[in-house]
């Protein structure tokens, strides 16, 4: 395994930061809406660019590339560490930012403060990239707050609205509480480990013993119970849970998601619930996996699995009995995150593999399905599906891409769907767990009902005709549109590599830890030429 | 009992009936204000077990700065007697954080009740079933 140090994986959540904070001047200082957009898509598109790069060394030379902030060796400083996993969902991520910066520019035209909403997305795109490359414990903790402090105000962007202001209190409130636990349970971590370095941190949980290695990487060792690691293991997971709303955390999710804009809604659909399966990723198989804890592990792993069949049959449920659309995309989500939790709690490759290939269906297909329905709910200014009637027939293109993406995520074979849902099943089947198994197969059943219903009524002409006037899409909307569905469709029909990429991501992350400590070690060692002597 | 230890148990109980309060006031109050208050107090009382852990016990301490460079043998005295400054860095972070997290939440706060008319949150989340109820009511009677 080779490391290298690249100043790209550092910039990836310095451009749109850094973009983030200038934007607002720029706007003001020129009064004009087309240098401001142009500037947003730059800044997307740079980190797009840099993720890139960071994904092309990660992948294609099998390095693990790794960035110290300020010269700082690891245990002492903050240093990304970028691995398959971490620059897989970075690449998709920036990727769909940028393809989404052409819809929020067409989504605002009508809008004075479009300037607000630009600059709280990049906000929340170098919180992304700052939770995904973060090799700190803590940091994760400050990457929350980005993007939670990004989240809540584009969750009320219509402030004028109540119902908006309360879905984002509720969402703040409930946030803050379990981030202040998490911060908690990190201090009482550096209590005992001495350390808040995940590399570290993986070595010690492995084998107390060779902390005690005069080697000052390990130094400190552990002091103290043992309990509190598991106390970090609780909390760190009931944080994923939050953020990506599985079943007992979910019931923020469908004020918060459907109140917002709807490219909002599909950024914090598609892309903030990946964060949490991504920490769920990093905490159980980086940090804990095989170690001292793998009764509790165990225990874990079996409460995720029950909520997560709980979650699908809830989701799929819930979204025949919804009458709003965004709404019954919003139960969508948590039912997808069941799905998605099913494969990556169950422990080995071939689950993880499904996990991760439905995590990336998700979110491509929920962002395809959210911008389509945005053409009509902007249109129409409403989101029931009683007045919404007909209306597919005034844009027949997005009437076409929202029919692609409900495929796609109901799982039909030219789509890249079926081929997550059906490795999902194979997981289970090769696990012996065939409960799960039927209960996959029967909330995707039941989902497809919820889905059609909104098919059925966006076609059916209602007796007394409305005639509204035809409105002609813009050239970038359909552009947005067409290029997420080929998107879809590359995901089912580029399978074979797809799937090979996942494989060798979720191998590097089931055995991987040596790997991700080592480029720490490496690091440090580079960046401390001379031994130091520690004083007994 | 040595009489630091005693203070500290005092400190202890008192922190951890201070996150049973703030809980309850996040949780149950329905008013914005006091959770707000409430959340002052949670984050502040997980700053202060910050702070405690990174307090040294035993000889005085000292605080973590090299303050004799002429004297080689202070740097082992200032390792066996020092603070740990690391939690006091991340206390900062966390304030700094919380508070522009409860600035959000009173400008949140400040829209409400222009909007709403009432700074009840409990109530704003289920005014979608009272006006259900109120319509069901009112096309009974006619």
């Amino acid at each position: 395994m080779n490391y290298t140090i690249s100043i790209h994986l550092g910039l990836t959540s310095i451009i749109p930061a850094a973009f983030a904070f200038s934007l607002p001047l720029i706007g003001r200082i020129t009064k004009s809406r087309l240098v401001g957009t142009i500037y947003f898509m730059v800044a997307t598109f740079l980190t797009f660019l840099v993720n890139t790069i960071v994904f092309y060394q990660v992948h294609i030379y099998d390095t693990i590339v790794v960035y110290p902030f300020g010269g700082w060796p690891p245990p002492l400083g903050v240093v990304y560490v970028a691995d398959k996993t971490s620059t897989l969902m970075g690449f998709t991520i920036s990727l769909s930012i940028f393809i989404l910066s052409l819809y929020i520019h067409w989504y605002t035209r009508h809008m004075d403060n479009y300037l607000l909403m630009y600059t709280l997305v990049l906000i929340l795109e170098a919180g992304f990239m700052g939770f995904l490359y973060t090799s700190d414990v803590f940091n994760i903790y400050v990457m929350l707050e980005v993007i939670g402090l990004a989240t809540y105000p584009l969750v009320a962007f219509y402030s004028y609205r109540w119902k908006a202001l309360a879905a984002s209190a509720r969402y703040a409130i409930l946030a803050a509480i379990i981030t202040v636990l998490y911060f908690l349970a990190t201090i009482l971590l550096y209590a005992v480990a001495g350390t808040l370095n995940m590399g570290c941190l993986a070595v010690k949980v492995r084998s107390i013993s060779l902390c005690q290695h005069s080697d000052p990487f390990f130094g400190g060792g552990v002091n103290g119970p043992l309990f509190y690691f598991v106390f970090y293991l609780a909390m760190a997971i009931w944080t994923s849970f939050l953020i990506s709303a599985l079943f007992p955390n979910h019931f923020w999710l469908p004020d918060a998601h459907s109140e917002a804009p709807s490219p909002i809604s599909a950024l914090l659909s598609g892309l903030a619930i990946n964060m949490g399966v991504y920490f769920f990723l990093r905490i159980v198989y980086t940090v804990y996996n095989d170690g001292l804890f793998t009764h509790e592990l165990g225990n874990v792993m079996f409460i995720t699995l029950t909520l997560a069949s709980i979650a699908t049959i809830y989701g799929a449920l819930m979204m025949g009995f919804e009458d709003d659309v965004k709404r019954i995309l919003a139960y969508s989500t948590i039912m997808n995150t069941g799905f998605i939790y099913m494969g990556v709690s169950l422990g080995t490759v071939l689950g993880v593999t499904a996990g991760l290939y439905h995590m990336l269906n998700h979110a491509i297909g929920k962002i395809l399905a959210f911008t389509a329905i945005g053409v009509f709910v902007r249109r129409y200014r409403t989101r029931n599906i009683e007045a919404l009637e007909g209306a597919g027939h005034l844009y027949p293109l997005a009437m076409f891409t929202l029919i692609a993406s409900f495929l796609h995520l109901i799982g039909l074979p030219p789509f890249g769907g079926f081929f997550s849902k059906i490795l999902l099943f194979q997981s289970l089947i090769e696990v012996g767990n065939y409960i799960v198994a039927c209960i996959l197969i029967v909330s995707t059943v039941a989902s497809s009902y919820g889905y059609l219903r909104v098919l059925e009524h966006l076609w059916h002409i209602p007796f007394p005709t409305v005639i509204l006037k035809r409105e002609k899409l813009s050239l970038h909307t359909k552009i947005v549109l067409l290029v997420l569905v080929a998107w879809t469709l590359l995901l089912g029909l580029l399978q074979q590599t797809v799937y090979t990429i996942l494989v060798d991501t979720s191998r590097q992350l089931i055995n991987g830890y040596k790997d991700y400590a080592m480029a720490l070690y490496m690091l440090y060692k580079y960046l401390t030429p001379t031994d130091i002597q520690v004083p007994e | 009992m040595n009489i630091t230890i005693f203070m500290l148990n005092i400190l202890m109980v008192s922190l951890i009936a201070n996150i049973v309060i703030a809980l309850y006031g996040l949780i149950f109050k329905p008013n914005m204000i006091k959770k707000i208050i409430s959340l002052t107090i949670f984050s502040d009382t997980a700053s202060i077990i910050a702070v405690v852990i990174g307090y040294r016990f035993g000889k005085l301490p000292l605080p973590p700065v090299y303050m004799e460079p002429s004297n080689p043998d202070y740097i082992y005295e200032l390792l066996s007697r020092s603070v740990d400054p690391l939690p006091q860095a991340l206390v900062i972070t966390a304030i700094v954080i919380n508070l522009s997290f409860i600035v959000f939440l009173s400008v949140i706060t400040l829209k409400l009740y222009d909007v709403f008319g009432s700074i009840n949150l409990h109530l704003a989340l289920r005014r979608e079933v009272i006006e259900r109820i109120e319509a069901e009511y009112e096309t009974f009677e006619e």
